[in-house]
């Protein structure tokens, strides 16, 4: 088995609805052809560096998997046959990789980030969620991203600051 | 070359590999904001002449860039923002 990263670009103008099920398309066909899904990485829209089809921004989808390279053939041809994917690349990080590695390496990201929901109070997860609320409408008019840098730090500050209020 | 003959001379500064000498400054094609440190702002890679880095860096340095480029995270060519 191989580790491969895929990076791939989906027209930004798609909602949540029509983009979910390319996702859940790409994801089960992992699955089908006996690779193993490692991680599911969401970057959000970015800026591209050139237009892509009459594009100027894209939304970018990380996909980390083991595979065999039938697989990543597969997953490359639905991927251009797809009018909503702008672009494509996949990288072979590990050319041989071993399962149960991968797998002991995937529970520890699954717990770590379990730890991480836990010790996160109720209060301060209703806090996240407001966050999260107000925070898309401001990336969404973000152009630079030095601006979106200054944003994710105003974010990470006001996170810092709720949860002392809450203890006093 | 005789040094006392050129009466010019261009004041130079030892230049070390960044990535040799920091561990923690890694090559990765999704991080385009370290990448761009080695372009010009057109778009161009800068040469190890220059920029000092080693050879083996220069290498990974240089199959990053035109990664990130393939996935639109860096220009292939920037056009000058004044013109």
């Amino acid at each position: 088995m191989r580790r491969y990263e895929t990076v791939f670009i989906v027209n930004p103008s798609l909602s949540q609805e029509e983009s979910q099920p390319l996702f859940d398309k790409l994801t089960d066909l992992i699955a089908a052809h006996h690779g193993l899904m490692v991680k599911f990485d969401d970057w959000g829209q970015k800026r591209l560096a050139y237009e892509i089809k009459k594009q100027t921004r894209g939304y970018y989808i990380l996909l980390d998997f083991c595979g065999n390279g039938s697989l990543v053939k597969e997953l490359e041809r639905n991927m251009r046959l797809d009018e909503r994917v702008l672009k494509y690349m996949t990288v072979c990080v590990a050319k041989d990789v071993d399962e149960e590695a991968i797998k002991s390496e995937i529970d520890a990201a699954e717990e770590a980030a379990r730890a991480k929901a836990s010790s996160a109070g109720p209060v301060e997860d209703a806090a996240a969620s407001e966050a999260q609320e107000q925070s898309p409408p401001a990336e969404a008019l973000d152009s630079s991203p030095g601006e979106a840098e200054a944003l994710d730090n105003a974010a990470l500050s006001t996170d810092k600051e709720e949860p002392t209020d809450a203890k006093v | 070359m005789p040094r006392f003959k050129r009466r010019k001379r261009m004041f130079r500064r030892r230049k070390i590999c960044r990535f040799c000498a920091d561990s923690s400054f890694v090559i990765d094609y999704k991080n385009p904001r370290t990448l761009r440190l080695f372009t010009t702002e057109r778009g161009k890679i800068i040469p190890r002449r220059i920029s000092g880095n080693c050879a083996k860096h220069q290498r990974q340095l240089t199959t990053a860039i035109k990664r990130a480029r393939t996935i639109a995270l860096m220009p292939y060519s920037a056009a000058l923002s004044h013109y």
